[in-house]
């Protein structure tokens, strides 16, 4: 996986899966994330802040199951720490397992399902109660970052290119946003994500998952796209902007 | 309620600003795309006059082109959207989404799909019902809300939903429910009205047998009788047609009864 933290130092939660098998085609990785995004539904419509980790994980995974898929093999995605993980659901930050999610803190989350061997996964950054001012800007600084390097994805760029570009666009408004970080992965067989060479072209038949996770004052944000690099048609329809639950 | 002798055309109730609304509408989920679109025309080619879609769905560019069919041949369909609950604050927007996909200058009902964060939504109902005041949605609900968030929206804007859609069915039943969305005005609808009990639970399949009908049709004939609307889907036209044709006979009081009751057998 190709990633930069720029303040700290952080660890990866588990080791990057890769797989030789055959690569995913375009309709299969769709279907995939359609299959997340029912997952994404579980957690945001049926999110109340009496709701622990692990209640909004058996949500997402009956939703999920329900909708033909199971939780991939790899469920650390975003890889990043500290995070909580259980079947499909990745919540960033500390968190316990039977402890309610703080509502005035962002509730940073992806989703991770495997669909007949192929992988799908969406990732959201939510708030239950009215966002500071702050926050509200940090979100922005990221989704605007990772829409600006979305809009350069084509064959023949690397993802060089993307993440500097990308940690520019953050740092022109930082705010209180740390340890930013731009992972661009390929969908690899057998329900694997491969990391993309940072210096690799990408190649116009590639699918790939572009990540934007950092800290703010406030706790984790991500916001994540999986695009067709050819068609640069982004898959998923998950919003990328600070979801406000109240 | 008006039946006519085929039993064909759903009756239906007049909601907020003059909407009628059929009592039994086609309801859209999980179809999409292309068999969305056909499921929607057998629909309406055997009497549906309501569709129940949302933003969620993803089938609204279906629906609507079914819809846009039916009204080009002069058959005029309601259609119902709901706001997807990531939407908070971007209501107009997705409002316009909708209506852009539905081909449509006007949804015929638009609701809050969930509570968003368990809050009642009071901003979002706001915008609900500047919606209907701007002539973009003639009426306005909420899905999936307690009575308690209900509250919350008319002690705040003063404006109590059309009507409020869950899901329900005999094994939900809840008289209290029923009792308080009649005290405000406020009409019921069964969303999953046939998926939350086992068609196969004696005392439905005993009703039935009596009636000549089947399992889903007498779940659908409690509603009416409730003045409970309801939104069954099928992707088979026969079951379509099942599901619309419960206009033509009558529950006995002890029946109703019967069928309320399995709600509390079921926790038991
Ligand atoms: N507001 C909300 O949050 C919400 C939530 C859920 C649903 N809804 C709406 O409500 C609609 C209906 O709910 P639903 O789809 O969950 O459940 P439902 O309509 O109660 O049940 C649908 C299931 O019953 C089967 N079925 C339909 N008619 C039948 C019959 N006459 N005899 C036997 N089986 C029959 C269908 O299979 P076949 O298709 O094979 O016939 C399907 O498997 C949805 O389509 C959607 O529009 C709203």
């Amino acid at each position: 996986m190709h990633e930069t933290a720029c303040d700290d130092p952080f660890r990866l939660a588990s080791a990057v899966r890769t797989d030789t098998g055959m690569r995913p085609s375009v309709s299969a990785v769709r279907e995939a994330t359609r299959v997340a995004e029912v997952g994404y539904t579980a957690v945001v419509d049926r999110m109340t802040p009496a709701l622990t980790p692990a209640e909004i994980a058996a949500n997402v995974l009956r939703s999920v199951r329900s909708a033909g898929g199971g939780p991939a093999p790899d469920n650390t995605f975003p890889r990043r720490d500290p995070a909580w993980h259980q079947d499909a659901l990745t919540v960033l930050g500390a968190h316990r397992e039977d402890e309610r999610l703080a509502a005035q803190a962002p509730i940073a989350f992806a989703i991770t399902v495997n669909v007949a061997g192929t992988a799908g996964t969406v990732a959201a950054t939510m708030v239950l109660d009215e966002p500071s001012a702050q926050l509200r800007h940090d979100a922005a600084t990221l989704a605007d970052a990772l829409r600006g390097v979305l809009d350069q994805v084509a064959a023949g760029v690397t993802p060089l290119v993307l993440e500097s570009a990308f940690l520019a666009a953050v740092e022109r408004r930082r705010g209180t946003l740390r340890r930013e970080t731009l992972a661009v992965l390929r969908l690899a067989g057998g329900s694997a994500f491969e990391t993309a060479d940072a210096t690799k072209a990408l190649d116009g038949t590639d699918v790939i998952v572009v990540s934007a996770t950092a800290d703010s004052a406030h706790g984790g944000i991500v916001f994540q796209a999986t695009v067709h690099v050819d068609s640069a048609e982004r898959l998923d329809g998950v919003p990328m902007r600070l979801i406000e639950l109240r | 309620m008006a039946m006519d002798e085929k039993g064909s055309e759903a009756a239906s109730v007049r909601l907020g600003f003059g909407l009628e609304l059929p009592m039994i509408g086609f309801g859209t989920f999980p179809l999409r795309g292309e068999t969305a679109r056909r499921a929607v025309e057998s629909a309406i080619a055997l009497g549906y006059r309501s569709v129940d879609t949302a933003m969620r769905y993803r089938n609204e560019d279906a629906v609507g082109a079914a819809v846009a069919e039916a009204r080009a041949t002069g058959t005029d369909v309601l259609v119902t959207t709901k706001l997807a609950t990531d939407q908070v604050g971007h209501e107009r927007e997705a409002l316009l989404g909708s209506l852009r996909r539905l081909r449509l200058s006007r949804v015929d009902l638009w609701l809050i799909h969930w509570p968003p964060g368990g809050s009642a939504g009071v901003g979002s109902w706001r915008e609900l019902i500047r919606a209907r005041d701007d002539g973009l949605v003639s009426a306005i609900g909420v899905s999936n809300y307690s009575i308690a968030q209900i509250d919350r929206l008319i002690e705040s804007t003063g404006t109590a939903p059309d009507l409020v859609q869950r899901s329900w069915g005999p094994n939900e039943f809840d008289e209290n429910y029923l009792a308080a969305c009649a005290e405000r005005g406020i009409m019921l609808c069964a969303h999953s009205p046939l998926r939350t009990t086992p068609l196969d639970h004696p005392v439905l399949v005993e009703t039935a047998r009596r009636h000549g009908r089947t399992p889903a049709q007498v779940i659908l004939r409690w509603d009416l009788q409730h003045g409970v609307a309801a939104v069954p889907k099928s992707a088979e036209p026969a079951r379509m047609a099942e599901n619309l044709d419960v206009f033509g006979f009558r529950l006995a009081d002890e029946e109703m009864r019967a069928i309320d009751a399995l709600a509390a057998a079921s926790v038991s």
